[in-house]
């Protein structure tokens, strides 16, 4: 039988492989080169303002993705055993993270729940808030790799006289450990290019990351184009070069971390009974004791209005990046079939913080793109770039799982290549790909940190409206938007996860 | 030397889909008792409760002088070698060989040193640091066996062990299990649907007998 492996590659491999490689040097390769470059000519990248920065950055990631970790890993142990609690790991990954965040003020804020825990407007809040966001990603993630423990080998450890903690820390651990230390540095990437829970919950300048420095130094007060160049420097260096070390030092996740996306994804077929339920939760505690405000707030035109008006530019955005980032990745995995190392390259942009990327954007194509006129299509590409490694590990496994015999059968039945396809492959490819579809919208839905870099002078999306009135101290109409938003995301999400093929 | 009272098992009692099992035995210490019959007739089941990894619904179980019935499988001291051998495969075979006296508190170096016998009696000397995947059926089987009884266990369970083997293996290690037990004096209950462990073997031979209600019965 014929191996495609080793033959020539296919005219649609090749156009796969030219258009993957064009799109991720003009989206981000060519970008990122042009950053590099002038960020290095500058010695203002070693100043002691900007390593200041970059330290608090590290240390604020360590810290979050540690405390996720100690609570995250015993989590995720607990879980295994309670696969009726585990879809409640899924809560942070329904909810946009500009939803947290006004959750996060209503409740700890001055008029919430529990103002008296000062959870809010300090370093404390934000380390808090990437733990809630966090412990869940890792804990989902050990529980994830406790399934491939051969239940066998727990019992012949039991009858071997190995207690609990025993075998905890001689079959379980040494088979977690490295899903574990991956989903800590995972932890360590998205805490340091947290932008909407640092500049929402950190209360200002003593809480500086990297990123809502880029963002100060370019969208507001002073333009300091070298100071945001430097600080995008050494966010690049500190989000990608642990994650790199990881992979060259450990054995069992070299292969898997190429398809592995560094943002959160579903990856479990939800419950959506008790999915449905905790969200309901969620949903309590934001209409707790403003019952009489919400519905005010619902009932006032000019709220709606401003939502419809906002709904146009999201859905454009969203579709736009969903469209593009899905067609990239569905190239990538043509591509990949040949060429793996395609793969590496479509999880690369796991590790850029959106702010790096726009940045870079904007120096590399400074005659067509600025910041201060707006760019729809800056917009889509930063996003659709952000979307690419979930675009690919959603999609990658099913091209595992080639019907070869079956496409052979049809082709020596008559059928074209076309018909081939639609009668043999699209049956299996419908359901990832439209689980794909809606994961991707969901999470482009929420995205913030793109649209604060290149503005535009239309309504902006949801995600950004929301934090423009949390800004102006519009609380009850921003939590009544979150709603929405969140309504909105949890709903394609569980509709993604319901028809997924996971 | 004896170093167990026996095995007893009484009223023991469990609803499988379709059936109950029910038995009464007692195995010595120097017996080799086979339980035979048929895949899915329940024999795992006995096994597995025996070893405490499963419940029943009703029934004591005594090894030696102590009643175990309430104790987690850690507690009671019973070696056994699953049907697919359940080795640690992200250790190595010494580390496999050594799991349970260590889970004993015994130190690492007094664990080498006392698996060192089983581990040249069963061939494994030149193995101690391959991966699991690499060792043949033969190795792999001989390991299950050597990590099993080297924790110094009170009773040794077998279920179905040679099934994987080919026909000469089997058979040699038929005899390096015979003269195992001859050497342990411990009962030995080894599930098996084939004749040939039977007679070469087993001392005593039990099985379920019935329908609806099967009941373990010795038949030989």
């Amino acid at each position: 039988m014929s191996n495609s492996r080793f033959a020539s590659p296919s005219r649609a491999e090749w156009i796969s492989l030219v258009g993957v490689v064009s799109f991720c040097v003009l989206a981000f390769g060519f970008p990122l080169a042009v950053l590099f470059a002038k960020a290095l000519g500058s010695p203002l990248w070693l100043s002691a303002d900007i390593t200041g920065v970059a330290q608090f950055t590290a240390y604020q990631a360590a810290l979050s993705a540690s405390v996720s970790g100690v609570i995250g890993y015993p989590l995720g142990v607990w879980m295994h055993r309670r696969p009726a609690l585990r879809p409640a790991l899924e809560i942070p990954f329904v909810l946009p993270t500009i939803v947290v965040a006004t959750l996060w003020v209503s409740t700890f804020g001055v008029s919430g729940w529990l103002p008296s825990m000062r959870l809010i407007y300090s370093f404390e809040a934000v380390i808090a808030a990437h733990v809630f966001l966090n412990a869940p990603w890792i804990a989902g993630l050990v529980a994830t790799s406790m399934d491939s423990i051969p239940a066998p080998e727990i019992e012949a450890a039991r009858t071997l006289g190995a207690r609990g903690g025993r075998r905890l820390r001689e079959i379980i651990w040494p088979r977690t450990r490295w899903a574990f230390a991956s989903a800590v540095f995972q932890a360590y990437s998205l805490s340091a290019m947290s932008f909407v829970i640092v500049l929402l919950l950190g209360g200002g300048p003593p809480v500086e990351t990297l990123q809502t420095s880029i963002y100060a130094r370019v969208r507001a007060g002073t333009l300091d184009l070298d100071g945001a160049m430097a600080c995008a420097l050494w966010l690049v260096i500190m989000t990608t070069v642990p994650w790199g070390a990881l992979i060259a030092c450990s054995p069992t996740i070299r292969d898997s971390a190429v398809a592995s996306a560094r943002r959160r994804v579903p990856n479990r077929s939800g419950r959506p009974a008790l999915l449905g339920g905790l969200c309901a939760v969620a949903l309590l505690l934001m209409f707790q004791s403003r019952y009489s405000i919400f519905v005010s707030i619902f009932s006032e035109a000019e709220f709606w209005i401003q939502v419809a008006n906002s709904l146009g530019t999201t859905l454009f955005l969203a579709v736009g990046a969903t469209c593009v980032g899905f067609a990239v990745a569905a190239a990538g995995v043509v591509a990949s079939r040949r060429w793996r190392s395609v793969g590496i390259l479509l999880a690369f942009p796991s590790g850029l913080a959106v702010m790096v990327l726009g940045l870079g954007i904007w120096l590399a194509y400074v005659r067509w793109v600025d910041p201060f006129d707006g760019s729809f299509i800056a917009l889509i590409l930063i996003q659709s770039v952000n979307l690419l490694p979930i675009a690919y590990r959603k999609l990658w496994p099913v091209s595992l799982s080639e019907p070869r015999m079956q496409l052979e059968a049809a082709r020596t039945l008559g059928a074209t290549p076309w018909r081939t396809f639609m009668e043999v492959e699209w049956p299996r490819w419908r359901r990832p790909v439209i689980a794909t579809g809606m994961l991707l919208l969901a999470l482009s839905i929420g995205e913030v940190a793109a649209y604060s870099l290149f503005a535009l002078d239309a309504p902006p999306p949801l995600a950004v409206l929301l934090t423009q009135w949390m800004g102006r101290y519009e609380f009850e109409k921003a939590q009544c938007l979150g709603l929405l938003l969140m309504i909105g995301c949890a709903s394609l999400i569980l509709v993604s996860e319901s028809v997924d093929f996971e | 030397m004896t170093r167990s009272g026996g095995v007893q098992i009484v009223g023991y009692s469990k609803k499988l889909e379709g059936f109950r099992l029910q038995a009464d035995l007692r195995v010595e210490s120097d017996e080799r008792l086979a339980i035979v019959g048929p895949s899915g007739s329940g024999k795992t089941t006995l096994l597995r409760w025996i070893s405490g990894l499963d419940p029943a619904d009703a029934g004591a179980l005594r090894i030696g002088e102590f009643d175990v019935t309430r104790q987690p499988p850690e507690m009671r001291g019973v070696g056994y070698v699953f049907q697919d051998q359940a080795l640690f495969t992200m250790k190595s075979v010494l580390e496999n060989a050594t799991f349970g006296l260590r889970m004993k508190n015994t130190s690492r170096r007094d664990a080498e040193k006392q698996v060192q016998p089983w581990l040249e009696r069963f061939g494994l000397v030149r193995t101690l640091n391959t991966p699991i995947d690499r060792l043949s059926g033969g190795e792999r089987q001989r390991l299950a066996l050597v990590r099993a009884v080297a924790w110094a266990p009170r009773v040794l369970l077998l279920d179905e062990p040679f099934s994987a083997l080919d026909a000469p293996l089997r058979a040699k290690l038929r005899e390096e299990v015979r003269a195992l037990h001859d050497d342990l004096r411990i009962p030995l209950i080894l599930v098996t649907h084939d004749e040939e462990d039977l007679r070469a073997l087993a001392t005593g031979r039990a099985e379920f007998v019935g329908q609806e209600t099967r009941v373990l019965t010795r038949t030989s």
